[in-house]
């Protein structure tokens, strides 16, 4: 029973930083319809900012900040300069991230090294607390409670707010939206921007759990095509509903059988695209 | 005369290839002879990609996997259970032929992006197990001591200068065949799928079939590559099988020019020469590669290739 | 024992389409004879390429059925109905363009024969197939251009080949839609010869807008409006129809 709620909860920690990870990528896919080969590296980047954020000032606030917005103002400059000459063609757009996507494993390399790293966790999310008897890690806790505010807050602004209203239009209508005064390029950047600063702010927080490596970009970003295949692309249901399973999946997995913990992920993906091939919440 | 700075630049092209691949290798330092064997080997498995991308139109990013996963059937089976070259020969593309029938079912209906998210998750779902799985696989450290096979020749295979031959005999044959498959009825199909599926399924055709008996005929071709690489290496490892390695697989079809098999071939040349040439001087190599992906597509979109088709043809028209 | 008299070659029950709130087709009957030469008429938005792509498959149905040859094709997929002798052309000229005239016709020869598999044989080498496809090239006078890029063809050209790709397969019905737009005066004229020398055992559904084609080349005129059906009738009975008259004038 302690090993079930450890590993429960261990699932819904990942599957938290998953969420931070993969909505920012189903957006950009439902939204754009581009598909961001680079969206993996954004939380790596985001992890290794943030780690020399922290030794630097000791501040973990700091760090995370730093992550999402450097990474954020990355994508909006990878958006507004070298995707937006390619609008609305998938392939040539898909390309131009993946060649994105190996320069910052370059640059990563260059930078920080090979070495895998881990951030420190701040002082007082250290230790761990008692949840009717069983030891559960406060870190993850936190990281599951900031997924949630994330989420919501998502929810909100998209469904609630003027902005989302306007975001909405321009996803469904560009003509329509340019047409009635919506700036759709500065949206496209700025979707773009909000995508890969939630992803590197993901990384962050990820950081004092799974640490940060090279290989760590593309490891995750299968991860987080697999929540897009599983939940359907452009909803944010899906990306919640899908991060959690997967993070389940893939921790059971490594917790069960750990020789084929990766390989796990099939079966989740195989059922969906079997059933519903436009995945759990997804439309068309 | 509209025909001939056509037919007489493959003709220079054939007689180059001629000269270079097949009589001049035992003038090569064995530098050379080694790292042509590997182009051609990359040859064949860019080629198979491209009748997934540049026939069918399918961009999958999970092709590596097929290699990979073929040449780890060579690993164990010879390392292992001392089996000979032919049965891992077999095995090797009977293998990664049985993964793309069980992928294929998933993929076959997506299309475009779509086709391009699944085929990569799979692809890493297939490396998450050479990695994990370690009692099979070795994980992390691969599976070294593949011996060159004993086929019965007099010079043995471990002899660069043979081994290459050995390759190059195996090349045309794939060349070959899958020259006239791009040719056949089948390939015809598949050229009118890649332009527009909605037309074709109007004039008859089950497009879906199609498209799975493509995807797994690219992965038994590249599953063939993988057999002669287990062989060359020596080594395998999950790092012939991960992201990257299905990355560049994807650069050189591109490079060379999707949709002309010759091209994706010469492709594979270009970046393993690079690949070799750069590494020499710096480490930065996935940072050029990257690089050269960003400029070939803002400037040359549609590959080597197709770009000289279209100089000489403007060179034709001028004339 | 009561004969019949012929099978119908099309028989559309009460046939909708819905795309959200809006009827794009809505509750259609119609009827059409083996080896007849029928018109379909309407001004835009009366929903006739919607109709086409119901009897295509291109659209699943929302309601009514679609019966050919008496068999129920309502949920057949597009390539299953065109095994069993369905054919079109498009309003907006739909080959392949980055392949030439030949490998455009070649592509309609073989969709109904089983070599379309066959993975390890030049496709030259099937005579049968080829000595096909050069009598369609000869008989739209397109052998002169067999090997041009279907992309570098004047329109009038790719409308010849969208036809000639039509009958490739020997269709038991053919489905035109607007055969002749875009075309000019005297490219339509070749058209419409063409048309009226088509086999008389293949059954003609033909969407024209112009006025002079479609009368001269119809037996008998349907017309739809908005969606629904309007009058059927002889070229006569229509031409003098105040109602056809009056939306006809109406729009224009």
């Amino acid at each position: 029973m302690e090993f079930l709620l450890v590993q429960t909860l261990n699932g819904f920690s990942f599957g938290a930083l998953l969420f931070l990870l993969a909505s920012g990528l189903s957006l950009i896919y439902g939204v754009m319809k581009i598909v961001n080969i680079a969206h993996g590296s954004y939380y790596m980047l985001g992890a290794y900012v943030g780690l020399s954020v922290i030794l630097r000032t000791h501040s973990f606030v700091l760090g995370a900040l730093a992550g999402g917005l450097v990474v954020g103002v990355i994508g909006l400059l990878m958006e507004r300069i070298f995707l937006k000459k390619f609008s609305l063609q998938a392939l040539p757009q898909m390309m131009i991230t993946l060649g994105f996507a190996l320069v910052f494993r370059d640059l990563a390399l260059l930078i920080w090294g090979g070495d895998p790293f881990t951030l420190p966790c701040p002082e007082i999310l250290r230790g761990s607390t008692r949840i009717y008897g069983v030891v559960f890690p406060i870190y993850r806790l936190f990281v599951i409670g900031v997924a949630a505010a994330v989420a919501v807050s998502l929810w909100v602004f998209n469904d609630k707010t003027l902005v989302g209203a306007k975001l909405r239009a321009a996803v469904d209508d560009h003509e329509m939206a340019g047409g009635v005064g919506l700036s759709v390029p500065l949206i496209s950047g700025c979707m773009f921007g909000l995508g890969a600063g939630l992803a590197a702010f993901g990384g962050v927080m990820g950081g004092p759990i799974f640490g940060v490596y090279p290989g760590l970009d593309f490891e995750l970003l299968s991860l987080a095509f697999v929540v897009v295949i599983v939940g359907g692309r452009g909803s944010l249901k899906g990306s919640a509903v899908g991060s959690i399973l997967v993070g389940l999946v893939d921790n059971f997995g490594k917790a069960l059988v750990p020789e084929l913990s990766y390989f796990t992920l099939f079966a989740p993906m195989a059922i969906v695209v079997a059933i519903k091939p436009t995945g759990l919440f997804g439309r068309e | 005369m509209k025909v001939r700075l056509d037919s007489t630049l493959k003709i220079i092209g054939l007689i180059l290839a001629f000269v270079f691949l097949a009589i001049l290798p035992p003038f090569y330092s064995s530098y050379w002879v080694t790292l042509l064997t590997q182009m051609l080997i990359f040859g064949i498995l860019a080629m198979s990609l491209d009748i997934l991308m540049g026939y069918s139109g399918l961009s999958s990013f999970g092709h590596a996997a097929f290699f990979g996963a073929a040449a780890y059937v060579v690993a164990i089976l010879s390392t292992r259970y001392k089996i000979g070259f032919l049965v891992c020969f077999i095995s090797g593309i009977g293998l990664s032929t049985v993964i793309s029938m069980i992928f294929g079912l998933l993929v076959a209906h997506a299309t475009g992006v779509y086709f391009l998210i699944i085929t990569l998750a799979l692809g890493m779902t297939l490396w998450g197990l050479a990695f994990r799985w370690v009692n099979m696989t070795g994980g992390d450290n691969g599976i070294s001591g593949i011996m060159r096979p004993d086929i019965g020749l007099p010079i043995s295979l471990k002899d660069p200068l043979t081994f290459y031959y050995f390759t190059l005999v195996f090349f045309l044959i794939a060349l070959i065949l899958m020259a006239i498959l791009v040719r056949s009825p089948f390939g015809h199909s598949l050229k009118g799928i890649r332009d527009s599926e909605s037309r074709m399924r109007v004039l008859g055709y089950h497009t879906w079939m199609h498209k799975y008996l493509s995807y797994i005929t690219a992965a038994a071709f590249g599953g063939f590559a993988g057999v002669l690489w287990a062989y060359f290496n020596g080594f395998t490892s999950p790092y012939d099988m991960d992201l990257t390695a299905s990355i560049e697989i994807i650069l050189m079809v591109i490079l060379g020019g999707p949709g002309t098999l010759i091209g994706p071939a010469l492709g594979a040349g270009i970046i393993l020469f690079l690949k070799n040439f750069i590494s020499a001087y710096t480490q930065r190599w996935l940072l050029i590669l990257g690089t050269i992906y960003i400029l070939t597509i803002f400037y040359a979109p549609q590959g080597l290739v197709n770009l000289l088709k279209d100089w000489t043809k403007r060179g034709r028209n001028k004339a | 024992m009561e004969s019949k008299g012929p099978v119908p070659c099309l028989v559309i029950e009460s046939l909708s389409k819905a795309f959200g709130g809006l009827r794009a087709v809505d509750r259609i009957n119609l009827t059409v004879a083996p080896g007849e030469r029928r018109v379909l008429m309407g001004p835009n938005g009366a929903g006739k390429t919607t109709l086409f792509n119901l009897v295509s498959g291109i659209y699943p149905a929302t309601e009514g059925r679609i019966l050919f040859f008496e068999k129920d094709v309502t949920a057949l997929p597009s390539y299953r109905r065109a095994a069993l002798g369905m054919a079109r052309t498009y309003q907006i000229t739909n080959l392949f363009p980055r392949l030439t005239v030949s490998e455009n016709i070649l592509m309609a020869c073989q969709a109904l024969q089983r070599t379309k598999f066959v993975m390890f044989r030049l496709l030259s080498s099937y005579r049968r197939l080829m000595e096909r496809c050069n009598d369609l090239l000869k008989a739209f006078d397109l052998w002169e251009k067999r090997s041009e890029l279907v992309k570098n063809l004047s329109h009038g050209d790719q409308r010849q080949i969208e036809v000639a790709m039509a009958l490739a397969g020997k269709p038991r019905l053919l489905l035109l839609d607007e055969p002749a737009a875009g075309l000019s005066p005297a490219e339509t004229h070749a058209l419409t010869l063409l048309l009226k020398k088509l086999d008389p055992s293949i059954t003609i559904l033909l969407i024209e807008h112009d006025m002079d084609v479609a009368f001269e080349f119809a037996e008998k005129i349907t017309v739809l409006y908005q969606g629904r059906f309007l009058t059927e009738g002889t070229k006569e009975e229509i031409k003098n129809n105040a109602m056809v008259q009056e939306i006809y004038l109406g729009v224009e």
